[in-house]
């Protein structure tokens, strides 16, 4: 019982005392009276006593506001003692907080209206700063064995309640607000029905049926569901207080009479009352159609992509960021013969050749440090142990400028790995019988120079002999070239070009090349102005080949001139040069670039042809590039073309 | 002038080394069997040797190799010749003396035997 019906109770018993009183006065009966007067005496010691024991502070006023008594509370509360304050005006207590016109102005109302004050609630300021809030309750009693009426004043710190009453009308507030202006999909169903109790205009919104929904049973509300399980799915959390999660779960909502597939995340979450049984359920979702419809399609796109992967005939792979792969097509499961788990474990790298592997392991984390595609050929081992070539090409891809993972795709060369082997074979055999007959003819040409004079005389002429075998041997030299020519493209083709590098004197190669030629090109004049001396460190044969051709080429699309300048220089930054220039019928622009690309062919103006395979500057490039150095041309058609190759000087000059 | 064994299975090969040597004053043996050349050497008292890197599906390297590894004929100078290409070294490696890439000049061929006949001579004087 609390104390506000402790004094109420105290009151109604006093009340019926007095009453008892006034019945045995009337009735006259001295010694009925005197036992009722002790027993009421004893009633208000009593009362005194209850109220003395009072959590609140309760004080007794006289008609006048003047305190007749005080409970220990009250003395405690305001810090005071009863001999202070007894018989002194309550507004005027030496209590700072009493000293308010707001309370004497009520007090002063209840006596001569004989009204009660219940529940007036006061703000104070507290001594520490904080505002207290009091309730007081004050009603008029008259005691039995005095005339005039008391007043029992009752004070309350309700500050307390009033912070928690505060607290919870402002998570009320927020609650509302969370609830109702929430995109997330809100309601609560009551009872076995699932009447619709809350509902935020989100969910009102999706449900599609209009704003009024509440007190409805959901059924109701969305008769569409039914057959759909969901409903199931709220008795089972009714009944059983289990809740249930849902990711992407479809249902078809109808609204406006169409029929909609939407897709939620939902969760179902019972709610109790507070002695926990179950009142309903609150459903708590998001719609996700969107984001599943394009997880279908990603879905349905990976499915595409999967099936396209394993038409293919190569093999492919997918690797994280880091290189790991974690999918192989199926070619890459029949060609190994092992488990996609297995492969993923033991990982394609340990299938690579060990020859392969050794450069590959380091190219590899440089590419992938540098995020660049790269293409490289290694023999992979088969289910049948054997080893077979194949064209890896790895590439990233790339999300948010930062790589997400790299596909590899292996294509098999193995046949034509098979194939340049026997083309190999057949260049060496096809070098070595051409070379076999020439190698007798030079001989014999050379020999017949030798031995035969200048001239044969016979009965009707003189027949040049030497003239005549010249030009053989001149037209020998160019076969050889050319045999030589279609072995160096192969070469390079296969990578075979072996520069042999020694130190010498650039200068004294040219000279020798032009000497060679000159017994060729006698008709030509070929000037050599020597600017620098210069000394090199490179392939000798092959840089004697370079100039050659240059010289030939200058000599060959010069028809109508009769000179070739060839020029030793140091360039600016310091690098060797040697140009060749020829006042011949010139380079057009366009083909200025096309010209060191195999088997491409200057043509005339008459579109005259002039003999070779159109591989020289192509050789000439790859032997010149091997070397670190670099071939420019200008040229004007008419005018003639100057060639010029640049080669690293030694470190030493 | 010397006694020099030429060892090819191009028959003209050798006919035209034999003139051009000949023509030379050489004393010169031609022959297209590489499996008797430690006998055709003893025979002709041979000073020196050309020998071609493919002889009839022989493999010219290993005759040098044998010849080298012989105390009886080991002593004579090796010249080997080819049409293919990158075989100088491995020639050379086997104990051939010089390497001669074919098509050759004739005054390259004369040059280089005269110049390993030179080197033989000084090397077995010395060694005297």
């Amino acid at each position: 019982m609390d104390d506000k019906s402790r004094i109420a109770q105290l009151e109604q018993d006093l009340q019926q005392a007095n009453r008892k009183i006034r019945e045995l006065e009337n009735a006259n009966s001295i010694a009925g009276v005197e036992t009722v007067r002790s027993l009421s005496n004893n009633l208000l010691e009593l009362k005194e006593s209850v109220i003395d024991h009072l959590h609140h502070p309760v004080v007794i006023l006289d008609c006048d506001l003047k305190v007749v008594f005080a409970n220990q509370n009250f003395c405690k509360t305001f810090k005071t003692t009863s001999e202070a304050i007894v018989d002194r005006l309550i507004y005027e207590l030496d209590i700072s907080q009493w000293k308010i016109p707001q309370l004497q102005n009520v007090l002063e109302m209840i006596l001569p209206s004989g009204s009660k004050m219940n529940n007036f609630e006061m703000q104070v300021d507290g001594s520490n700063g904080q505002v207290k809030h009091l309730l007081l309750n004050a009603s008029k009693i008259k005691l039995s064995d005095q005339n005039e009426h008391c007043i029992l004043l009752s004070i309350e710190n309700i500050t307390k309640r009033k912070i928690a009453q505060d607290n919870l009308k402002k998570s009320q507030q927020q609650f509302h607000d969370l609830f109702y202006s929430s995109e997330s999909l809100i309601a609560i169903f009551l009872g076995p029905d699932h009447i619709v109790d809350m509902a935020n205009d989100a969910i009102i919104e999706v449900w599609g049926k209009g704003k009024d929904v509440l007190g409805k049973p959901l059924l109701e509300v969305l008769p569409e569901i039914e057959e759909q399980g969901l409903v199931d799915l709220l008795n089972h959390v009714y009944e059983t207080g289990e809740a249930f999660h849902a990711s992407e779960k479809h249902v078809s909502l109808t609204i406006d009479g169409v029929q909609q597939d939407r897709y939620f995340d939902i969760i179902y979450q019972p709610q109790r009352d507070g002695d926990g049984n179950i009142i309903g359920v609150a459903n708590i979702s998001s719609d996700v159609t969107n984001q599943a419809l394009l997880n279908e399609k990603i879905k349905k796109n990976e499915a595409q992509f999967r099936e396209l992967v394993n038409l293919i005939p190569n093999k492919i792979n997918i690797a994280t960021e880091n290189g790991d792969s974690f999918y192989y097509n199926k070619n890459w499961l029949d060609y190994t013969g092992l488990e996609p788990e297995e492969l993923v474990n033991k990982g394609w790298l340990s299938l690579v050749h060990p020859e392969e592997y050794i450069h590959l392991d380091k190219e590899l984390s440089q590419f992938k440090e540098q995020g660049r595609e790269f293409e490289f050929e290694a023999r992979l081992l088969n289910k049948e142990n054997e080893y077979r070539w194949h064209l890896m090409k790895s590439v990233p891809v790339k999300g948010n400028h930062t790589i997400s993972s790299w596909i590899t795709s292996c294509t098999e060369i193995q046949s034509m790995k098979d194939e340049e082997v026997h083309k190999e074979g057949f260049l060496k055999l096809v070098s070595h019988e051409l070379k076999t007959p020439v190698t007798s003819i030079k001989g014999y040409i050379q020999l017949l120079q030798t031995v035969l004079p200048e001239k044969i005389k016979t009965d009707s002429r003189d027949i040049p002999v030497k003239p005549y075998l010249n030009r053989i041997e001149s037209q020998i030299e160019r076969l050889i070239r050319l045999i030589s020519e279609m072995l160096d493209l192969s070469r390079i083709e296969q990578n075979e070009l072996i520069l042999e590098l020694s130190d010498f004197e650039l200068n004294k190669q040219v000279e020798t090349v032009i000497e060679d030629l000159s017994f060729s090109h006698c008709e030509m004049q070929i000037d050599i102005d020597h600017e620098e001396h210069i000394e090199i460190r490179a392939d000798r044969e092959r840089i004697g080949q370079v100039i050659s051709n240059l010289i030939t080429n200058a000599v060959k699309y010069s028809p109508d001139a009769k000179k070739v300048s060839v020029r030793i220089f140091k360039t600016q930054d310091n690098q060797a040069a040697v140009s060749v220039k020829d006042y011949g019928i010139g380079i057009a622009l366009k083909e200025q670039q096309q010209i060191f690309k195999r088997f491409y062919r200057v043509s005339g103006n008459n579109d005259d042809t002039y003999e070779g395979f159109g591989i020289g500057l192509y050789l000439s490039n790859e032997i010149i590039e091997k070397h670190q150095g670099k071939i420019t041309v200008t040229s004007e058609p008419g005018t003639g073309s100057e060639f010029t190759f640049l080669l690293p000087l030694n470190q030493s000059q | 002038m010397a006694r020099i064994l030429i060892v090819d299975d191009d028959q003209t090969i050798g006919l035209m080394l034999k003139d051009i040597l000949e023509f030379s004053d050489h004393k010169v043996t031609v022959s297209q069997q590489p499996k008797q050349t430690k006998e055709n050497i003893i025979k002709n008292d041979i000073e020196l040797i050309l020998l071609d890197k493919l002889i009839s599906g022989v493999d010219g390297t290993d005759v040098c190799a044998e010849l080298k590894a012989d105390p009886e004929v080991a002593h004579v100078p090796i010249i080997m010749m080819s049409a293919l290409h990158n075989v100088g070294e491995l020639c050379k490696s086997v104990g051939a003396v010089e390497f001669i890439p074919k098509p050759f000049d004739m005054d390259t061929l004369l040059n280089r035997v005269t110049e390993v006949l030179a080197r033989d001579k000084s090397g077995e004087s010395a060694s005297s």
